[in-house]
């Protein structure tokens, strides 16, 4: 090898001309990307010319992020790109289970994005004092609200920091979706599809579940000869509420709160209605064996619709993703049934855009938001993430595009849904909202687990845990 | 031997299963009990339309016919060869005839629904040169902390070890914070330029291989009249080779398969590496586990064969005694 | 200026490792000390920090009883995982080190499960441990066992993890094989004709000649088990019941789940002296079993 050359000497010198240039590079002024011209040279590439805007969309707060979804979401913005010249989009797509990493280092290195789209009310949660209020640009605007539905207005607002943070957009409401097989194979009706029906109720939903749950030796739940330790197949299944909206649940039991006083102050997930709808939960696991515990859950829960184990299943609109085509069995949607007072509810899951304070040209964010949220885009929107338009004028869009899809379901289930949305939405801001659902999901966990049955035990403990996080909260903010 | 292949079987388990997600259709892939050999319903004509084919029992014999229609609990089956008559029979005693089938393009859809070229061209950019770099600066580096005496040396090698003990998590936003000052975010120098200033493991790992060469070798080469270098590149180096084909393999598998560092610092998805492009079939809602796992296929073969050819390095007795002889 | 030779030295020394150093300079420490300060302050990212001393630690040790669980956890995971992998990677290595018929292919077949990571592993792992159809329970109902609900179960959920674990001990093997190749062959042949059979040549040739690469696998499998994330933070999400919230897993959703960046901070550099004494505690033993052939004394 020849390498006398470089002797010690030059080394040295080498190491100190690095130091130089690196101490050099690092002292040159900040160039914010929103300045910089945009080094691109692939096919999306709407470079930001001079005078022009740049806006970035941040995508990664929900759905979204699917190679076919971005393909379709940088077409929208070439669209944008060309149906002006004052502003130029590009959006900034993050696999979701890293988004907030990636969001808070941008946002500390002052290089926030213009736009979070789509983010869910409990994302928005996540953030509560880094979004730009929208009140001042609705008013300005003189923005039309009229299409929207009156029961989604709300949805964004935050009572605490006294604001809004985006428009209503996309909806995801939940319904009961049952394996029409299994109904047949048990030669049990169908449930009903519209909401109220007098004799729909969660005790009727109970005794048809246990028909359904299944054994082995194909012996169902209510037949004395059942083997609870050999079940492979279940009535009911919540889990999908229960992981992501366990804040909702004692709503069907007519609890008006989602676990806090009005003004969040004071903890109450140990009221009257929660312990009764958590014991349910309970002994619909371990004395009834209609829903399946934390352990068997994994057999089933990765994919109801695709293993075929479960007869009903409480989930939100944005199953009738990918998924779901693929399922080999007869699956529909039904109502939500009322709960022993009567209430029904339909926890509903939401999607908006908000406007990170921090960002470079929040202005043109909003310009941005009101085309992608407008009665021709929002639709087309709709279209890429599977959900339901906040517009009454999208239901046509999205009629047609879910019969094409799913030309056997009925669709006025999810319409009607809105109508019996959560109030206030379960996944809406808390004090500390991951720590409080964090503890929330642990307390569920022990349900599921079977290490304490008693829900009046589990959610006293719960209840002063978290007041305990809400009152370090509280005396932060002060 | 025996220990050997039992081992084996066992941790293969998990590739093959990994090789049949790959060709299997979405629907198999998350179902109990895993799915090993993937399968389609089979179908047949009648008219134009195309209907699956049952295994049904019809007056006490099974019979292989085509599913017409459902009605409630109730099958309407056909013979595809006499689809005139019908037969009813309850839906849930027709098993479906289902053939083996692999699904090859799962592999032509997973590589063209994302820009997967341009994904690898840029993960063998960073992962090489990052390579060669970290080599080069660590091999620098570990000589310097083995070979030579200087006040706080041993503090510095503690130093040096003590930036493997903080978790990232907690610097990451300052890193981030630097590198964007820098203007280094949405390019790959975040990727390539550290690995040339050498890093704790690697440097550590080579210090342990340069410390049990025996130190006559370097004194028998110095009286020679070699230099620093010299020794360094003639003596030492070769003598580490598997020391160094170990740093290889490792720091190649890490650039390879780390996604983490280009999630945090790319934004435009020419620049995206594979590693992190896989990450995007997994999105929330929409699950493309089957292209996932084709895509993985692909993104794994890379590391496998360059294992194969750099283990050739691990073979007892020919280092020492080439040297020595 | 004429230099002594020991200044020489020292300063050819000082310009070898140098790469490193300005690359501590540039990248590490600004860093580290920001986290170092952070750790004194509350700080949510979106709002800007706020000062408050010491009273990061000192909820850390009087008032916070995850802490505690995580540091078990932590502890546990280290001192169950951490001999299994040195032991069973130096095992490894020693059985494909030999003239094994196929040698290449069984080191690649060994190696793979170190290859393939991310959420491909993660899945398969959830299958492979489920309690009712998994693999694993299967094969133990084999010979007559029930299986345990593995990792829905708060007792075994760890050790599953540590199992886990094990099936990528294709990386520690690596090191052995390379550590091996440096051991002079002339030696075995010495000691072969000294009469030492095999195990006394272990014992008296191999282990000695390897004991640095194993003092490198302690050293740095014991920093990354401290600090264990991925999996946790993939498979079992610290559950169920905090059975498996690992140190970094409580780090990470103070940082990034809770926006308490100063608390995470302070967290970290806990961890940080927990490694750094057990690293120095491991230094200074190595007087005593580590054996350099080439040590400048």
């Amino acid at each position: 090898m020849q390498r006398k050359g470089l002797t010690r000497r030059d080394f040295l010198h080498l190491s100190t001309l690095t130091i130089a240039g690196l101490v050099a590079a690092s002292c040159t002024p900040a160039v914010p990307p929103a300045q910089a011209p945009a080094e691109t040279s692939g096919d999306t590439a709407a470079p930001a010319s001079g005078d022009k805007q740049r806006v970035t969309i941040f995508v990664g707060f929900g759905t979204g992020t699917a190679p076919e979804q971005v393909k379709a979401e940088n077409e929208l913005a070439d669209e944008y790109n060309a149906s002006q010249d004052k502003i130029a989009v590009e959006y900034l797509v993050v696999p979701y289970e890293d988004a907030i990493t990636k969001f808070t280092a941008m946002v500390a290195a002052g290089t926030a994005p213009e736009l979070c789209m789509p983010i869910g009310v409990d994302g928005v949660s996540w953030f509560l004092d880094e979004w730009v209020d929208i009140e001042p640009y609705i008013s300005r605007d003189n923005y039309d609200l009229s299409d929207f539905y009156t029961s989604t207005l709300d949805l964004h607002k935050n009572s605490v920091r006294n604001a809004t943070f985006g428009l209503p957009g996309t909806l995801y409401p939940s319904m009961i979706y049952y394996n029409e097989e299994l109904f047949d194979a048990a030669g049990l009706d169908y449930p009903p599809h519209s909401f109220g029906e007098s004799d729909w109720t969660y005790a009727r939903l109970e005794e048809l579940a246990l028909q359904m749950s299944m054994d082995a030796a194909g012996m169902n739940a209510t037949e004395p000869t059942f083997d609870r330790d050999n079940q492979v197949q279940w009535g009911y299944d919540e889990s999908c509420q229960e992981g992501n909206n366990p804040r909702s649940l004692a709503m069907q039991w007519g609890s008006k709160h989602s676990g806090f006083s009005e003004d969040y102050r004071t903890a109450r997930l140990n009221d009257p209605e929660w312990i009764d709808r958590w014991q349910w939960v309970s002994d619909a696991i371990w004395k009834k064996a209609i829903m399946a515990s934390e352990q068997e859950n994994r057999t089933i829960q990765i994919n109801p619709f695709l293993t075929g184990k479960v007869a009903m299943y409480f989930c939100h609109t944005w199953t009738l993703g990918e998924a779901f085509q693929d399922t080999e069995f007869a699956w529909n949607i039904a109502a939500v049934p009322a709960g022993p007072t009567g209430a029904i509810m339909s926890p509903m899951s939401a999607d908006t855009f908000t406007i990170p304070s921090s960002a470079q040209n929040p202005d043109a964010g909003w310009e941005v938001a009101k085309w992608m949220f407008s009665e021709t885009n929002l639709p087309k929107l709709c279209g890429i993430w599977n959900c339901l338009s906040a517009r009454q004028s999208g239901q046509e869009a999205f009629k047609q595009m879910m019969q094409d899809k799913y030309p056997r379901m009925d669709l006025q289930v999810i319409f009607d849904a809105v109508q019996y949305l959560d109030k206030p939405l379960a996944e809406g801001w808390v004090p500390s909202p991951k720590q409080v659902l964090d503890l929330v999901a642990n307390s569920v966990g022990i349900i599921r687990t079977g290490d304490n049955q008693d829900a009046k035990a589990v959610l006293d403990a719960l209840n002063v845990e978290v007041q305990k996080v809400t009152d370090e909260y509280w005396a932060q903010r002060s | 031997m025996g220990v050997l292949a039992i081992g084996a079987i066992a941790l293969l388990i998990p590739l093959v299963w990994m090789l049949a997600a790959s060709v299997m259709p979405a629907g198999q892939v998350m179902v109990f009990p895993p799915v090993w050999i993937p399968t389609e319903r089979v179908q047949v004509t009648i008219g134009q339309q195309e209907f699956p084919l049952v295994d049904v029992p019809i007056d006490g014999q099974v019979r292989r016919l085509a599913l017409l229609d459902k009605q409630k609990a109730v099958g309407i089956f056909a013979d595809p060869a006499a689809p005139s008559s019908t037969y009813e029979a309850p839906y849930a005693d027709a098993v479906f005839v289902k053939k083996v089938h692999f699904r090859w393009e799962n592999y032509s859809e997973a590589l063209t629904i994302v820009p997967f070229a341009t994904y690898a061209r840029n993960s063998v950019i960073v992962t090489f040169v990052s390579m060669f770099g970290t080599l080069l600066s660590s091999s620098i580096v570990a000589y310097g902390f083995a070979r030579f005496r200087a006040p706080g040396l041993n503090f510095l090698f503690l130093l040096l070890l003590s930036t493997t003990m903080l978790p990232r998590q907690v610097t990451l936003i300052p890193v981030y914070l630097l590198f964007s000052r820098l203007g280094w975010v949405d390019t790959l120098k975040p990727l390539i330029v550290p690995a040339f200033f050498a890093n704790a493991y690697d440097v550590f790992l080579l210090r342990q291989f340069f410390l049990t060469i025996p130190l006559e070798m370097d004194e028998a080469a110095r009286i020679d009249g070699a230099g620093t270098f010299t020794i360094f590149f003639r003596i030492l180096l070769p003598l580490a080779r598997p020391a160094l084909a170990a740093v290889a393999i490792f720091h190649f598998m890490w650039a390879w398969n780390d996604f983490f560092d280009p999630l945090i610092y790319l934004q435009h998805a020419e620049k995206y590496t594979l590693a992190l492009g896989l990450q995007f079939f997994n999105a929330l809602h929409t699950q493309n586990t089957h292209l996932l796992m084709a895509a993985s296929v692909v993104t794994v073969l890379p590391c496998v064969l360059l294992f194969f050819f750099a283990q050739r390095t691990f073979i007892q007795g020919i280092v020492i005694s080439g040297v020595k002889g | 200026m004429k230099l002594r030779p020991s200044q020489r030295e020292a300063l050819t020394a000082y310009g070898l490792i140098s790469p490193w150093l300005v690359g501590f300079l540039i990248f590490t420490l600004g860093p580290t000390l920001v986290s170092l300060v952070l750790a004194l302050t509350r700080y949510s990212i979106t709002n800007p920090p706020i000062w408050v001393g010491l009273e990061n630690y000192q909820k850390i040790f009087t008032d916070d009883p995850l802490f505690r669980q995580a540091v078990k956890v932590t502890f546990t995971y280290v001192i169950l995982a951490l001999p299994l992998q040195l032991i069973l990677g130096l095992l490894l290595a020693l059985l494909l080190n030999a003239q094994v018929p196929g040698l290449s292919v069984w080191r690649t077949i060994y190696f793979l499960p170190s290859v393939i990571s991310g959420v491909a592993v993660a899945l398969l792992w959830i299958y492979i441990f489920n309690p009712r159809f998994g693999v694993l329970n299967w094969l133990l109902s084999l010979v007559g066992i029930e299986g345990p609900a593995w990792l829905e179960s708060t007792t075994w959920a760890l050790p599953s993890l540590v199992l886990m674990s094990v099936w990528g001990v294709g990386g520690s093997m690596i090191l052995y094989l390379a550590g091996l190749q440096g051991v002079p062959t002339q030696l075995y042949e010495a000691a072969k004709v000294d009469g030492a059979n095999a195990w006394r040549r272990f014992w008296a040739v191999t282990l000695p000649g390897i004991s640095p690469v194993i003092f490198y696998s302690l050293v740095i499998g014991a920093i990354g088990a401290f600090q264990y994330f991925t999996n946790a933070y993939v498979m079992t999400r610290g559950g169920p019941k905090y059975a498996t919230l690992f140190y970094n897993l409580y780090l990470y959703n103070n940082a990034f789940r809770y926006f308490e960046m100063g608390y995470a901070s302070a967290l970290a550099w806990i961890l940080f002296v927990m490694i750094l004494f057990f690293t120095l505690l491991t230094f200074r033993s190595s007087s005593l079993w580590v054996y350099y052939e080439g040590q400048v004394k």
